[in-house]
């Protein structure tokens, strides 16, 4: 077979063959037979028919498939005899059949692209020096008990901070409601009823607690308010609102107490002796966690801002694709209105551009240094990926038994072994520095 | 039959006809009942150009038939010709 390959920049490749005479001619008796022993003609058995018959019959279909054995064949011979890392075929062009009775065609395709590996030992990944403080103790146990705590009405006292209200509201601007001027403000902003909320700055918008402060039960108070010039919505930014407050109700916060009961309702502990270590288990768990999270984004940013290529535009537009289908879904999922998502349309694509972006390039660059480093995947790994792959997925026994049969789960499940490995393997080359923290870790109440 | 051109009605094609083309340089051929050998053979020679050597007749009785009905009808009845040519002389049956 003759095979030229031209490369073009953008991650493209042309590959032109030319199928021998011989090789057309084999081919094309060997459909011929298959059509000859298939083919049913009135007043032939099958596989009688005389062969003249047959080609002329099936001229059609032959010479069609004959173009597809032919062209995949050819394809595939090109690819291996020039080492090209084809990604995808993108198009064929030109098929013809020559007059010396040669088969000729080019197919383009997307290749990987081609780039070249920096140092890779000593990648610099900062952490900052994080430690879970007496005071995050402190506040992730207030956080358990503030889920768990009560509400009772108190009466016969007015308004003050740390209560909770139950308040009705409507919002105006220059008298008109607030939807009327900004039809993309969330219904929350414009009015609601029987609405609670912790008397605590700043709590629904910067101003709105502290002039609730003093009202009593069953009273009124008007609230004027000055959006922030940078209010998400816009059309509003920066405008006085006025809300109608009536209070209907003062709830005060009533903790519970910490004993065993409580350790217990919280799941972490059995007894409330234990309930500050196990608190202290955790969230130094979820520092780790953090941690390591943190080390493995600070790498792959590394990667990619250090190893400058371009992607293939055509797979990136179906993986920015994709990304925008998730990110739409997750949008729903989160209960915001296809309104608003239709609104946030470009951002979202812009978003969902910018991450497949990242992740293809990070994708190619652990690739390419899982090659060059050597990385595989042992038939243990395998079955440990493919165990939590189960297990994230909830496969019963039977979807794990198609799983293995499917050679794209296979190699999907490869693939992901031997990029946790391969990141692995740099953050165990990487150079570690321990930075003074910005800020406090934020204490988050320990999930239970 | 006077009319040569509705003599022939058309070629038949099966794996019997194949093997006469094959063996004996005859072709077969569904033609009028009423047509003789001699209209067939001139036929045969006008139509295609050839040199008929011998021409084989036999008449086929139209077969019963029946459609959600109990009177029978039937098939036409039809006849068919085995024309051979002269040696060298051939139809392209493709």
């Amino acid at each position: 077979m003759n095979i030229t390959v031209e490369k073009f920049p953008d991650c493209k490749a042309a590959i032109r063959v030319e199928v021998p005479r011989e090789r057309v001619e084999s081919q094309r008796t060997a459909i011929t037979k298959f059509y000859h022993k298939g083919a049913s003609i009135p007043g032939f058995r099958p596989g009688k028919a005389p062969a003249a018959m047959i080609v002329r019959r099936y001229a059609k279909q032959i010479e069609q498939e004959l173009r597809d054995r032919l062209t995949a064949e050819g394809y595939q011979a090109g690819s291996k005899q020039e080492g090209l890392e084809i990604l995808a075929p993108l198009d064929v062009k030109d098929p013809q059949f020559t007059e010396e009775g040669t088969f000729t065609f080019t197919v383009e395709v997307i290749v990987a692209p081609t780039f070249e590996l920096p140092e890779l030992k000593g990648i610099p990944i900062k952490l900052p020096k994080l430690s879970i403080t007496e005071e995050n103790l402190d506040q992730a146990i207030l956080n358990l008990r503030e889920r768990q705590a009560n509400y009772p009405a108190v009466e016969g006292r007015a308004l003050q901070l740390g209560d909770v209200a139950v308040i009705d509201y409507n919002a105006f601007i220059d008298g008109k409601p607030v939807r009327e001027l900004a039809p993309s403000a969330p219904e929350r902003l414009q009015e609601s009823v029987d609405y609670w909320i912790m008397v605590k700055e700043p709590n629904f918008l910067p101003g709105f607690s502290d002039a609730l402060v003093g009202l009593e039960a069953g009273g009124t108070r008007q609230v004027v308010l000055t959006l922030a010039a940078d209010f998400p919505v816009k059309e509003i930014a920066g405008m006085d609102v006025t809300y109608e407050v009536t209070l209907k109700e003062v709830r005060e916060q009533e903790l519970p107490l910490i004993d065993d009961e409580f350790a217990r309702s919280t799941r972490l502990a059995d007894e409330a002796s234990q309930l500050r270590e196990a608190v202290r288990s955790t969230l130094e768990r979820e520092l780790t966690q953090k941690m390591e999270q943190s080390k493995r984004e600070q790498l792959l940013q590394y990667l990619n801002d250090q190893i400058v290529f371009p992607v293939p535009q055509e797979l990136l537009g179906q993986a920015t694709q994709q990304r925008a289908r998730e990110l739409v879904q997750a949008n729903q999922e989160r209960g915001v209105p296809e309104e608003e998502i239709l609104q946030n349309r470009e951002q979202i694509i812009g978003a969902a551009h910018h991450q497949a972006e990242f992740d293809m390039k990070v994708r190619f660059i652990l690739q390419k240094i899982a090659q060059k480093e050597q990385v595989a995947a042992t038939s243990d790994e395998m079955q440990r990926e493919l165990m939590s792959h189960a297990m994230r997925t909830k496969a019963t026994r039977a979807q794990i038994q198609k799983l293995l049969k499917s050679q794209e789960t296979i190699d999907r499940l490869r693939e992901n072994v031997i990029t946790r490995k391969t990141v692995e393997l740099l953050l165990a080359q990487a150079v570690i520095e321990e930075v003074e923290a910005e800020a406090e870790a934020e204490a988050e109440a320990p999930a239970v | 039959m006077q009319n040569l051109s509705h003599v022939i009605k058309t070629i038949r094609l099966s794996e019997k006809a194949t093997l006469l083309v094959e063996n004996n340089n005859s072709y077969v051929f569904e033609v009028h009942p009423k047509s003789t050998k001699q209209e067939i053979a001139q036929a045969v020679e006008a139509g295609f150009g050839l040199k008929v050597v011998a021409v084989n007749t036999l008449n086929y009785a139209g077969k019963a038939r029946r459609k959600r009905t109990p009177q029978a009808g039937f098939t036409a009845d039809w006849k068919k010709a085995i024309v051979k040519l002269a040696p060298g002389e051939k139809i392209d049956l493709t």
